[in-house]
């Protein structure tokens, strides 16, 4: 895929990003606006995703807590 | 009921093609001066869409559609693209340092050929992921 497909295909997700769902227009709002991120932004995101489980992701699972295998 | 599968199947297509497209033109421009900056909107947006898929699973499973197997799949598989991203950030903090004291890489070797490695890696853990969602069910585009 071209990259100019690709933008063209980006830009289309967006636009039906920001109508089905505000929230995920506000946070790719903040991602874009970081011209140049920084080992701090990095490091926000790594703790961003290590702090989550399946189970805050999940909360209708019916599997125990700590069913990692 | 069909409004709530219609909206899994949005927030389950926007998971896929955002983060599809976002890895791919991270993936593409391993040359360019901003790979940094491309590589960590690819990471991020892919992270706040692998959300919105898990809400969509939520959804699923709520619906009582997703048996106990299924569940324990997802969640192995949720977690491998955790540890990916992880992979990704640590990557990504290293070309960020590098590139702040005007050692940035490009993308080209050392840390910056890391962090495409890494997101690559990420980019296939997230492809199982949604995979194995529209397996089990779950619509997806073009399905």
């Amino acid at each position: 895929m071209e990259i100019a497909e690709l933008l063209t295909l980006v830009e289309g997700v967006v636009t039906l990003a920001v109508k089905e769902e505000p929230a995920v227009a506000a946070s790719l709002q903040k991602i874009f606006s970081k011209p140049n991120p920084t080992p701090a932004d990095w490091q926000a995101e790594r703790d961003s995703i290590a702090s989550e489980t399946y189970e805050k992701l999940v909360p209708n699972t019916k599997l125990p807590p700590d069913s990692s295998s | 009921m069909r409004v709530m599968g219609r909206r899994i199947g949005a927030q389950v297509m926007l998971s896929v093609l955002l983060s599809v497209a976002l890895l791919d033109v991270a993936l593409v421009l391993p040359g360019c001066s901003s790979a940094n900056r491309v590589a960590y909107e690819a990471t991020a947006t892919t992270h706040v869409t692998v959300q919105e898929a898990m809400k969509g699973w939520n959804l699923w499973v709520g619906q009582g559609k997703a048996t106990v197997a299924q569940e324990q799949a997802v969640k192995n598989a949720f977690q491998r693209w955790q540890k990916a991203m992880l992979v990704v950030c640590d990557a990504g903090a290293l070309e960020a340092a590098a590139a702040q004291t005007n050692m940035g890489t490009g993308g080209t070797a050392g840390f910056g050929a890391a962090l495409q490695q890494a997101v690559a890696n990420a980019a296939r853990e997230q492809a199982d992921l949604v995979a194995l969602m529209g397996s089990f069910g779950v619509k997806l585009p073009g399905s």
